[in-house]
């Protein structure tokens, strides 16, 4: 919940809280105290209402007593005037609102009823007045079924007692709203009687309530006290009083009423007020909170909505808030972070998208913008440049880093002027790249002889003079690559290239591309193809040209790829070479190929099986012991086996390739020199390694027959590896005349696609049976 | 009572002699033994044969006083036969009546006017009353009985003279409640003194109470 809508819940919540709080204690003691009033009124009411019905009841009585001394009436009645004190009864009867008078003899016998003309014989229905009355006079109250009636006897006097007369003033509605009219008594009152064991009202007041219905049962006791009653929706207090203890005919009450509502009616305009107030109030509170709580939550939400630019990014320094106090301070504190954040923000960004030596873009950053420049206008050319500074590692380590720095620096400053485009950038120790969007490949080439010819100039600096040389890789968009990426690694490549062939200027060629993910994946097939032995050794036969037989036979690698078919041997063979697999691949080919000897062996072949080495097996200095344990598995002399080195491998290798080479050939093992007469060896050098055979390169073989300077170049060759004591053999044999002339010229061995192309193991073998060379036998051991 | 009754009777017996004549007390009390006044006793030997015996000793001509609104005496004993006087020694008028069964009659006395003797042919008690004065109220006990007194503020009432026999005494009231039968003993009297009582019960005595117009004027 926000803080705005919290503090005003809270202000309204607890203000409503206390003026409800306090409404509803006005209210309870208001009501307690009503109650309270109204039961004082309604016991003093009820004590007032009983002595005026006593007063009534005197008054009538005193009336009645008058009534009786009248001469007339008592002559009458002396002398059993039936008739004139019948009339005499209803004259007198109206004087004093008497509804019905009788004259009752002494013995309760009725004499005269002015409701009855019969009424003699009949017994007066309540003797107990009669005798009451002998002494002077007496009231009753009695209460029939639906109504009630004061019952007055007095003796008539002549001057004693002779008879009774008795009137009856009925206890009615007209009465209750008389005795109202007079007195204060409380509007509700009501008279009832019991009729059948509930209470039957006989007479009611002006009042609107009915009361008698939530009296107590007749014969249970009456509350002393009065009692709050709920009928409907109104409430009343009410309280019964026995109006005589000495009425006839069952017993009567009156019941007096006190209505709550109409008690509380005098109060409603102080709810009404305090409703009023209430509601003000409320209000009021509820636009103080809104407001203060605006005061205080406006600037905060507009801090957060500035944390919020913040960490979008969006440094914009924000307007100053108008607030004073912790506001203020902290509007004007996240101002001045705002700018120590941008700063720091700056100076991270530029460290994260430069190079810190020359200030230039590094890698990510302009591929980043590359990417954005080719999704802007993936139709437009580009070309991508990568500039290889050449000899500058050696420089760095001639002159030290910090001049080595210098040298960078100052060549990115070329570039950059020289190019006049942002997109530079320095991508290596020694190389940069430049994006040249919209160049076609004619462009970026002009552009890259123009930077060839920047560092054409030597870099100066005081007394030091540092040349370099620059070459440069293309890889044009999107020829060369569609993504930034590609495009940076396929110039790297390019440039690679171009330094080691030392070209300056050179486009990528994916042919040549060492790293395509093609031959990565060949790379862990042919690990695959080895342990599943897809892998076969193919044997091309080797001609002694001494004794016109085949004296042995070179073993060569091939693959047959299952999906690919046969794949070149030069692909794989290289590459198992460049990725550190090569180990795996000789040990394979020793272990065909001893295998295949000491077949030959069986047989009594006399066929020595060359095996190529590869160069990096000389790094492996437990391939001699690994050697030697085939060849004792096998029971084949070493003799049998021929190793085969390059003769640009060998060149330059350390001493410890040497001491394998030493011990290879310690084990009685021939070692043969590969493709000698392209590199750059001399006899001095061979010399100094234990190699018993040259194979003279190809190259000077194919067109022996043509060519009179191959011709020379063998025969020289030949003449000098026999002087030197090396056996030499001719490879690329091709034709006769090739053969005819390498037999003419001394040479020991010939192997080419004259004699056979490499054949797999049992082709060979019927090669030997079929042809024109048979194979050299053993001599038989004497 | 009955005990001591019995016991008087006794010494009536044992004092038995040849004197002619016995003196009878008669004793009224109320129910709390206070001494009754203006009760009516009578006395009727049980032989009427004896003229001597059976003649009336009872006044036949009384004088009834009217004197501050009240009739003197408030009860009266007249013989059957007997006249009254109905004297008037107030300075308003009375309106004197009866409307007793024994006798009825009304007549108006002027100031100082006394009436023409009104005489009382049959038995019974006679309710007088004035019609001006409602307070007013005497009685006149006429019988034929031989014998009869009124009882003293002592509640007494005294026969001096009866000869000795068997009487029946009846007492009477006007505050006894009416319609009830005289109480009555058997007495034997015998030479000398004897007494009997009576406990009689009454109703409150209204001459005495609270009169509002007494008071305010």
């Amino acid at each position: 919940m926000r803080f705005r809508t919290r503090l005003a819940l809270f202000l309204v919540a607890t203000l409503a809280v206390v003026q409800v709080l306090t409404a509803l204690s006005v209210y309870t003691f208001t009501r307690r105290a009503l109650i309270a009033q109204g039961k004082n009124q309604l016991a003093d009411a009820a004590a007032v209402f009983v002595r005026q019905l006593d007063d009534i009841s005197d008054h009538t009585s005193e009336r009645v007593r008058i009534l009786a001394l009248d001469y007339a009436l008592r002559v009458a009645i002396a002398e059993r005037d039936h008739a004139t004190v019948i009339s005499a009864l209803r004259n007198h009867g109206r004087r004093i609102n008497a509804t019905r008078m009788l004259i009752v003899e002494l013995d309760g016998t009725v004499a005269s009823d002015t409701e009855s003309a019969t009424a003699a014989e009949r017994t007066f229905a309540f003797p107990e007045l009669l005798e009451r009355a002998t002494e002077g006079s007496a009231t009753t109250v009695v209460g029939r079924a639906d109504s009630g009636a004061w019952m007055a006897a007095v003796p008539v006097l002549a001057p004693v007692p002779i008879a009774f007369i008795v009137a009856e003033i009925p206890l009615d509605d007209a009465l209750l709203r008389r005795l109202q009219e007079i007195s204060t008594l409380p509007k509700d009152i009501e008279v009832a009687v019991e009729n059948g064991g509930a209470w039957s009202v006989i007479a009611r007041s002006s009042g609107t309530i009915s009361m008698a219905a939530h009296l107590p049962r007749p014969g249970l006791r009456l509350d002393a006290e009065a009692a709050l009653v709920t009928a409907g929706d109104s409430e009343f207090l009410m309280l019964a009083t026995p109006i005589d203890r000495t009425a006839q005919g069952g017993p009567i009450v009156a019941v007096l009423g006190y209505p709550l509502d109409a008690a509380l009616r005098p109060y409603q305009p102080v709810v009404l007020a305090v409703v009023t107030l209430l509601g003000l109030g409320l209000a009021g509170a509820l636009i103080g909170a809104v407001l203060i709580a605006r005061g205080v939550s406006r600037p905060v939400e507009a801090l957060a909505e500035l944390a919020r630019r913040f960490g979008a990014g969006d440094y914009t320094p924000p307007p100053p808030l108008p607030q004073r106090g912790e506001i203020g301070e902290l509007s004007s504190a996240f101002a001045s972070m705002t700018r120590a954040i941008a700063e720091r923000e700056e100076r991270i960004q530029h460290q994260a998208t430069h190079d810190a030596t020359t200030d230039l873009l590094n890698r990510p950053a302009i591929e980043t913008l590359m990417r954005s420049r080719l999704v802007a206008r993936p139709t437009e050319q580009g070309a991508l440049l990568c500039v290889g500074l050449a000899r500058l590692q050696e420089i760095i380590e001639t002159v030290g880093y910090e001049l080595g720095d210098r040298v960078l620096r100052n060549a990115g400053l070329r570039l950059k002027q020289a190019i006049g485009t942002e997109f530079v950038a320095r991508v290596s120790d020694t190389s940069f790249i430049i994006w040249l969007p919209g160049d076609d490949s004619e462009a970026a080439r002009s552009t890259a002889s123009r930077i060839v010819g920047l560092f054409e100039e030597p870099y100066q600096e005081s007394d030091v003079s540092i040349d370099t040389a620059a070459a440069v890789g293309i890889a044009a968009y999107p020829q060369h690559g569609t993504a930034a990426g590609t495009l940076t690694q396929h110039a790297a490549v390019a440039l690679n290239v171009a330094m080691r062939t030392d070209r300056s200027v050179l486009f990528y060629d994916p042919a040549v591309d060492p790293h395509r993910p093609d031959r990565l994946s060949l790379m862990s097939e042919l690990r695959e193809a080895l342990d599943r032995d897809e892998l076969y050794l193919a044997y091309q036969p080797k001609l002694d040209l001494g004794i016109g037989r085949i004296g042995g036979a070179e073993a060569l690698v091939r693959w047959n790829h299952v999906k690919r078919g046969n794949v070149p041997p030069d692909a794989f063979i290289n590459l198992a070479e460049e990725t550190g697999n090569i180990g795996r691949l000789t040990r394979w080919a020793m272990a065909k190929g001893i295998d295949q000897a000491a077949s030959w062996a069986k047989r009594r072949l006399a066929l020595r099986l060359s095996i190529n080495l590869s160069v990096r097996d000389l790094d492996d200095t437990n391939l001699p012991k690994r050697l030697s344990d085939l060849l004792s598995a096998r029971s084949l002399p070493p003799k049998r086996i021929m190793l085969e080195i390059t003769e640009s491998a060998i060149m330059g290798e350390p001493d410890a390739a040497i001491a394998v080479l030493r011990r290879l050939a310690d084990l009685g093992v021939d070692l043969a020199v590969d493709d000698f007469g392209i590199g750059q060896s001399s006899f001095a050098y061979l010399r100094r390694l234990p190699v018993r055979e040259l194979k003279i390169d190809k190259t000077f073989v194919l067109n022996l027959a043509e060519s009179q300077q191959d011709r020379a170049i063998v025969r020289s060759i030949v003449e000098l590896g026999h002087r030197l004591n090396y056996r030499i053999t001719a490879e690329g044999v091709e034709d006769e005349p090739t053969l005819d002339f390498l037999t003419e010229v001394g040479c020991d061995h010939a192997q080419g696609y004259f004699l056979s192309r490499p054949l797999a193991a049992p082709a060979f073998d019927a090669f030997l049976g079929e042809a024109r060379w048979p194979a050299k036998e053993m001599r038989a051991v004497s | 009572m009955s005990t001591i009754q019995h016991l008087v009777f006794c010494l009536f017996l044992s004092a038995a002699g040849p004197v002619a004549a016995a003196e009878l007390a008669v004793l009224i009390y109320d129910g709390k033994g206070v001494a009754i006044p203006e009760a009516v006793v009578t006395l009727l030997p049980q032989r009427l044969d004896d003229a001597a015996v059976a003649r009336s000793r009872m006044p036949l001509r009384q004088t009834v006083d009217q004197r501050n609104e009240t009739f003197i005496p408030h009860v009266t004993l007249l013989a059957r036969g007997g006249h009254v006087v109905f004297a008037n020694s107030d300075a308003t008028r009375h309106h004197v009546y009866s409307f007793s069964a024994a006798r009825a009659f009304a007549l108006v006395l002027a100031p100082g006017e006394s009436s023409e003797p009104v005489s009382f042919e049959r038995n019974g008690v006679v309710a007088i009353g004035c019609n001006i004065h409602d307070r007013m109220v005497a009685y006149v006990y006429v019988s034929d009985v031989p014998w009869g007194a009124l009882s003293n503020k002592d509640g007494r009432a005294v026969f001096s003279d009866p000869p000795k026999g068997t009487y029946l005494a009846r007492v009477w009231h006007p505050r006894m409640r009416p319609g009830r039968p005289e109480p009555s003993q058997t007495v034997a009297l015998a030479d000398g003194a004897s007494s009997i009582s009576f406990t009689l019960e009454l109703l409150p005595d209204r001459s005495h109470r609270h009169d509002r117009e007494c008071v305010r004027y």
